[in-house]
């Protein structure tokens, strides 16, 4: 749009010419009101000298990833710096250009509006300004001082004139502007009022109202008067007023007065009756054309008045009727086809005229949301102007015509923003991406013509020419060639440019010489770039892709190839994404050709080698010289143009499966022994389009002591290839067919145990430089671990089992042909191997019989069973792990252990449940756990040594674990040995030996005649002699030999879990001492003659203690049991060696209380008859309290009431009191009455505090043995 | 003059099953062609949302370019079918959208196939063959 005129492009504002009195002009365009429209405004109209230096800069200002102008042409930026920067721009060039509306309109013309096809050679693109559209406020009216008489006299026409007229050109070059600049449609005529009343002054008003009036009487253009007075009180029936009103001849409305102290209410009332006016001229006009056109028969006036029409309309905002003239304008236009035209010279009159009407039209369907009509417009247009007519040299200023109505319609739809983007898909990207396009066609038309004219003479002069940005200068009609001495279609013998005026030939000259000047690239990416902007706005990914490879395309053909490969690079991988085959070939072809001509080798192979990957579309002819460029990039650059040549090596890495050129790996075992041979498998697949010789294959491990090399033939890899070779036959070079898939094989010494991996494989091609594709297999190949992990995952002994079957099998395979992986099918990859040490055959066993006991040292058989060679040395480790990591297990065992827990019975009740014994244990001494050689704590076992072992046979070892707590415990036995052929191998095995208590005791006190003493429910009493059963029951699996049980009498510091909880009544010694004292004393056992006892599971074992407590406590264990057991061994008894181990089972924690009362019965052995025997209860009360007690004797129920064996004298009912620590006697004396066995009477007595019978006397089974009486 | 100059099947992640250039032109207009298709995608991704009716696939005509009109067809399975027409010839739109569902039906056939691996290139000749046929007739 920046080639149209600002006149045409804007809305036209109605002109209004002030006359005499200027100062007051100034005042009068201050305080004109204005109007909101939106409308299109110019950015910065600047000078073409300007433009040419802001165009230089801005032809790279295209960022390649998101490319983005910041030229100074992009009509809106989105970037806000940029928009800022405008603006200001903008703001400055008002500054210049507003105050001379009046001054120097022809100026301003000179700078907006350009030369169309007047001066096709112009480079109107080389004009960069932009346009936006927005929200305006335009004075209602535009003012501009004239002089009088300042209006130019309208030529006369003749009678007929328009029936006989043959217009020169259809519209005037100066027509648009000088009705919007400088011709008036009213003119207000400022009077100054004279203050004297003289005729004279009055006189000279009236000649200044005649000259006004003639001079704008041809123009009808109207006329107001402004009377300005200096006095507010002015006599409006003043005879001089009616005649002023009366030389004027207009309405009297239109004749004010203006007293200057009212300047703004003036300027409102003067604007409405000036619009008015100005609405009736343009009305009038429009009028005039009307019947101008009726009269019109060439039908340039028909399009002229047409023109007019619409243009007056638009000073009246009768957009209707504006659209509907220009349109008529439009038709007329295209009906009209020139004859007689071989310079083409009205043709581009024709095309201008049809360019501002058609400009017309599509604005204002646009913005009338009419966006199917505007494109219609469109296409319409160009059909009709597309096919050029005139002489060749000037074909490529067609283009640039093309190129431009292209741009300007793109440039409308993009300011439209209101458009619907349904109706134009892709909006104005696709009208940018044309008007590229033909400007393109614009650079290849003028080629030939520079070509021919570059170095003539004729252009050299122009040289310096600028290109000419006016529409008037020297020109009459719009669109036509500026003219020289007659108008140019006067010429009545116009054939080639040979034949041309000389004038014309200095402007066809200039236009070359203009045209040299141009830059096409910049101009294409500028177009291209506005389409792109578009684009990325619409976020068309695909069409951003498609503008980005004719951007790209562009830069190449100008040699900007690091431009254009920036921009082919971004577009591949697009393509690729999306798999578009045909248009990445075309993409990465231009790549190719941009890298070499670059110079960058590296790149240069990188692409090769993607073109030459089969996916591609490119034929394999073209295949087959890129495969061979590659080649002499290597060897001999100077085939190529440009000469390009690898320096150093270059090392490719390559994807796993590169479509090009793949490789694959394997080792056909996932193990291997040390000292032995395995084989190693690297397949490599080409799909180069030709047969390809290597140079040299490698293949690098972890240990570089393995690396292999394998070289190919020495020929130069340019050298020619057999043509007999074969696929697939064997070969031991190093080419490749196409498609060819080649096994190679590598024999790897296997040395000392360790993982070995491939960590890549290297494919050199040509030798210094040479390129090395180069597969890092460790990347994505499976390692033997992953195949085996899951099985290695369980315990040794099937590991043993399972390396002994692979071994075998290993043994077998290579005994066997080891079968190749087929290098055209898929096979398992593997990239490492795991290389052992000799595999260890020997067999570890442990014999033994558990469960084991606490604290017993438990036999455990070690076998070493070889089934290797013949060992010659070798060590055996032994490792007991800590059995606290099974948290579970303890707690299971806890559970159990509460299940053996020996309980305590008083008279088969039972009392209390004892600690368990690990609780004892813990706390008594600190849990102890070993393995030993012998049944002694004497020497630990950790390590032991191989004998020399003979092949098949068994090795056997005793030792023993000891464990003081429920446990169970693992063991672990690591063996290592040499053989005789000095193969070193390891084997480990881990037992678990659970251990258990395996007894369950009970405990029950009992008084000495064999009552509990319940005084004190629980408890037992001190310094009183007590019984003590102990049942032990054997719940093991194997039998037993119990040898003996002892009991052991805790000290104080023992008995008690806190000897401070100790009672107070402890009455002995210091405290120092206090804990050594023994808490009972063992008065007898009842075992210690027993012969040992065998214990069968089940089976009971009971022994009786006889003891003491000595002293009292809350909770004391009066000692622990120790039960002396052995495990039976089958056979002889005799000859039972077998370890006795000792059992300590501490006694429950019982109460001990003193007794209350201490009862003495003095009863005599025996009786005789008739011989009385006394009997006496002496009972001592050992409390701090006065016992009351209740006496009953009762003669046992089996006696009846007579019958009874005694006599009896005492009391048998009756009440005594003792006080504390005093005694009391009962006495009763019996006569015996009879001989034999009787039963004595039951001496109750009651404690009346305690309300219990007291315990000896609690007895009623007492019997006496009486002696008959002897008389001698 | 051949009104069709090309037809191309798209898959559902944009990829091309099956391209084929009717213009009988150079190795530049077989190129044009494909990215005149390519770009016709970004035009499609815009339709359906705006103009979709229905069960309607066809979606019309994408745009025009100079030389050529591009159609396009999309199915319930996101398989564009796309056709770029002269620009010159007058082709109503009830005849492309007869022309669609000709294709259609022949995609579906094709595809059917135990042997067309889903998603992949059409390389069936019996398939262009038949496409070949129905371009003819219109």
């Amino acid at each position: 749009m920046n080639e149209l005129p600002e006149e045409l492009v804007t809305l036209p504002i109605p002109l209004v010419g002030l006359i005499g009195i200027s100062n007051l002009h100034f005042y009068i365009e201050k305080n004109i009101s204005t109007r909101s429209i939106v409308d299109f405004q110019r950015l910065h109209p600047v000078s073409p000298i300007a433009t040419s230096s802001q165009q230089q800069q801005s032809h790279i200002s295209l960022d390649p990833l998101s490319p983005k102008l910041v030229s100074a042409d992009t009509p809106i930026s989105s970037s806000p710096s940029n928009q800022s920067r405008i603006e200001q721009q903008l703001n400055n060039d008002l500054l210049i250009s507003t105050p001379n509306n009046s001054g120097s309109p022809a100026l301003q013309q000179q700078q907006h509006s350009q030369s169309q096809s007047s001066s096709p050679n112009s480079s109107t693109t080389n004009t960069v300004s932009g346009w936006r559209v927005q929200l305006l406020q335009p004075p209602i009216i535009k003012v501009v001082s004239i002089e009088v008489g300042g209006l130019t006299n309208k030529k006369e026409k003749k009678p007929n004139h328009s029936e006989s007229f043959i217009p020169q050109g259809v519209i005037k070059a100066n027509w648009i502007h000088k009705h919007t600049a400088s011709l008036p449609s009213v003119v207000s005529l400022f009077l100054q009022w004279p203050e004297d009343k003289s005729p004279k002054s009055h006189d000279a008003l009236l000649s200044q109202i005649d000259a006004v009036k003639a001079n704008i009487k041809q123009r009808n253009v109207k006329l107001m008067i402004v009377i300005v007075t200096n006095s507010s009180n002015v006599d409006v029936y003043d005879e001089r007023f009616s005649m002023i009103r009366r030389r004027a001849d207009i309405d009297p409305k239109y004749i004010i007065f203006l007293n200057k102290s009212e300047m703004k209410i003036f300027v409102k009332k003067w604007e409405k009756l000036a619009l008015e006016l100005t609405d009736l001229h343009y009305k009038e006009e429009c009028q005039s054309s009307k019947s101008q056109i009726a009269k019109s028969t060439h039908p340039f006036l028909v399009i002229r008045y047409h023109f007019k029409i619409a243009f007056y309309s638009e000073f009246r905002n009768d957009m209707n009727s504006s659209l509907k003239y220009y349109t008529f304008a439009y038709n007329s236009l295209k009906d009209w086809k020139p004859n007689n035209d071989p310079r083409g010279s009205r043709f581009e009159e024709l095309r201008m005229i049809a360019s501002f009407l058609n400009f017309k039209i599509c604005k204002f369907y646009l913005w009338s949301n009419n966006s199917n009509e505007a494109l219609q417009q469109f296409e319409r247009h160009i059909r009709l102007f597309k096919i050029y007519h005139g002489p060749d040299e000037k074909q490529f200023g067609h283009y640039q015509w093309i190129a431009r109505e292209y741009q300007i319609f793109a440039e409308l739809l993009e300011m439209c923003t209101n458009t619907n983007r349904n109706a134009i898909p892709g909006g104005s990207i696709f009208y940018y991406q044309t008007a590229a396009k033909y400007t393109e066609e614009r650079r290849k038309y003028f080629k030939w013509v520079s070509d021919k004219y570059s170095n003539s003479t004729s252009v050299q002069k122009f040289k310096d020419s600028k290109p000419r940005f006016n529409l008037t200068t020297g020109c009459i009609y719009i669109g036509q060639p500026p003219p020289d001495l007659s108008h140019p279609l006067d010429h009545s013998t116009p054939a080639m440019v040979g034949v041309l005026h000389d004038d014309e030939m200095d402007d066809f000259y200039r236009s070359i010489s203009i045209e040299l000047q141009t830059n096409y690239t910049n101009l294409i990416v500028d177009l291209l770039g506005r389409a792109f902007e578009q684009a990325t706005i619409h976020r068309n990914t695909r069409i951003i892709s498609f503008i980005e490879s004719l951007i790209a395309n562009e830069y190449f053909i100008d040699h900007q190839y690091d431009m254009a490969l920036q921009y082919f690079n971004h577009n591949a991988l697009t393509y690729r994404r999306e798999k578009w085959w045909m248009l990445l070939t075309y993409t990465l072809s231009m790549c190719l050709k941009c890298v070499h001509n670059l110079n960058q080798p590296t790149s240069y192979i990188g692409y090769a080698m993607d073109l030459l990957s089969p996916d591609l579309t490119n034929s394999k002819k073209e295949r087959s010289i890129i495969q061979q460029f590659l080649l002499y990039v290597l060897v001999d650059s100077s085939k190529l143009s440009p000469p390009i040549s690898l320096t150093a090596p270059l090392d490719v890495k390559m994807d796993h499966t590169h479509p090009l050129i793949n490789c694959r790996v394997q080792f056909p075992h996932s193990i291997a022994t040390s000292h032995s041979k395995t084989e190693f498998f690297v397949v490599i697949e080409s799909h180069f389009p030709d047969p390809i010789r290597f140079s040299k294959l490698r293949a690098v491990f972890s240990d570089p002591s393995y690396n292999k090399v394998l070289n190919g033939d020495q020929l130069s890899i340019v050298d020619p290839i057999s043509p007999t070779l074969k696929m697939n036959q064997e070969r031991k070079d190093l080419v490749f067919l196409p498609n060819e898939s080649r096994l190679f094989s590598f024999t790897l010494a296997t040395k000392e145990k360790m993982e070995l991996e491939c960590q890549s494989v290297i494919l050199e091609l040509g030798s210094s430089p040479s390129v090395n594709f180069c597969w890092n297999i460790s990347e994505w190949a499976i390692k033997s671990d992953q195949e085996s992990s899951d099985k290695d995952q369980h315990n040794q002994q099937p590991q043993v089992k399972k390396n002994q079957v692979t071994l075998q099998q290993q043994q077998q395979q290579q005994q066997q042909q080891l079968v190749k992986p087929d290098p055209y099918k898929k096979f398992l990859e593997r990239s490492s191997i795991r290389i052992l040490d000799h595999e260890s055959l020997i067999q570890i066993k442990c014999n033994h019989t558990p469960p084991a006991i606490i604290n017993e040292f438990y036999e455990i058989e070690l076998e070493l069973v070889n089934n290797d060679k013949e060992i010659t040395k070798g060590t055996i480790t032994f490792e007991l792990l800590n059995p606290n990591i099974a948290t579970n297990q303890q707690q299971q065992q806890q559970q159990q252990t509460e299940l053996l827990l020996p309980t305590i019975e008083i008279n088969n009740k039972p009392l209390v449940s004892s600690p368990s014994i690990t609780q004892i244990h813990q706390t008594q001494q600190q849990a102890e756990r070993g393995i030993y050689p012998k049944p002694s704590f004497s020497e630990q076992l950790s390590t032991l040594s191989l004998p020399h072992i003979q092949e098949k046979a068994s090795f056997k070892k005793i030792f023993y674990l000891h464990s003081s707590q429920i446990d169970e415990n693992r063991l672990v036995i690591n063996v290592s040995y040499e053989t005789k052929s000095n193969e070193i191998s390891h084997s480990s095995k881990g037992f678990n030996f659970p251990v258990q208590i395996g007894f369950l005791t009970q405990f029950q006190f009992f008084s000495t005649n064999f009552t509990p003493n319940d005084m004190y429910d629980g408890a037992i009493v001190a310094k009183e002699p007590l019984l003590l059963l102990c049942d032990i029951r054997m719940n093991l699996p194997y039998d037993v030999v119990i040898d003996k049980t002892t009991l052991k009498i805790n000290n104080v510091s023992q008995a008690t879990l806190n000897p401070l909880m100790m009672g107070a009544s402890d009455e002995s010694g210091a405290p120092n001492d206090a804990s050594s004292v023994p808490v009972g004393h063992l008065l007898s056992s009842s075992n210690s003659n027993l012969s040992p006892s065998t214990l069968t599971r089940d089976g009971n074992y009971s022994c009786w203690f006889n003891l003491i407590p000595l002293i009292t406590g809350e909770s004391l264990s009066l000692g622990s049991l120790t039960i002396y057991w052995r495990r039976k061994v089958k056979g002889n008894d005799q000859d039972d060696k077998s370890i006795v181990s000792q059992l300590p089972i501490l006694l429950p924690h019982m109460r001990i209380t003193t007794n209350p009362f201490i009862t003495n019965v003095n009863v005599p052995s025996y009786g005789v008859v008739g011989v009385p025997l006394a009997h006496s209860i002496v009972i001592t009360n050992n409390t701090n309290f006065l016992q009351e007690f209740e006496l009953l004797v009762t003669n046992p129920a089996s006696y009846g009431g007579s019958d009874a064996p005694f006599l009896f004298a005492g009391d048998r009912v009756g009440t005594f009191s003792i006080h504390p620590e005093s005694t009391h006697e009962i006495r009763h004396v019996l006569l015996p009455l009879v001989a034999g066995k009787h039963p004595l009477p039951h001496f109750k007595i009651t404690s009346k505090r305690f309300n219990k019978e007291l315990p000896k006397t609690k007895n009623t089974n007492e019997f006496l043995f009486v002696k008959p009486f002897l008389s001698n | 003059m051949k009104k069709i100059v090309c037809v191309a099947v798209v898959g559902k992640v944009n990829d091309p099953l099956f391209i084929h250039d009717y213009s009988g032109g150079s190795e530049e207009n077989r190129l044009k062609l494909n990215y005149i298709v390519h770009c016709s995608l970004d035009i499609i991704e815009e339709k359906p949302g705006a103009k979709k009716v229905g069960n309607d696939m066809y979606l019309g005509l994408l745009y025009p370019t100079e030389d050529y009109k591009v159609y396009g067809y999309l199915t319930n399975t996101k398989i564009k079918f796309i056709i770029v027409v002269m620009d010159s010839t007058d082709i109503k739109d009830n005849d492309i959208r007869q022309f669609f569902k000709k294709l259609h039906v022949l995609y579906v056939q094709t595809t059917s196939s135990t042997f067309y691996k889903p998603n992949s290139k059409i390389e069936s000749n019996k398939f262009l063959n038949n496409v070949t046929t129905i371009v003819q007739t219109l």
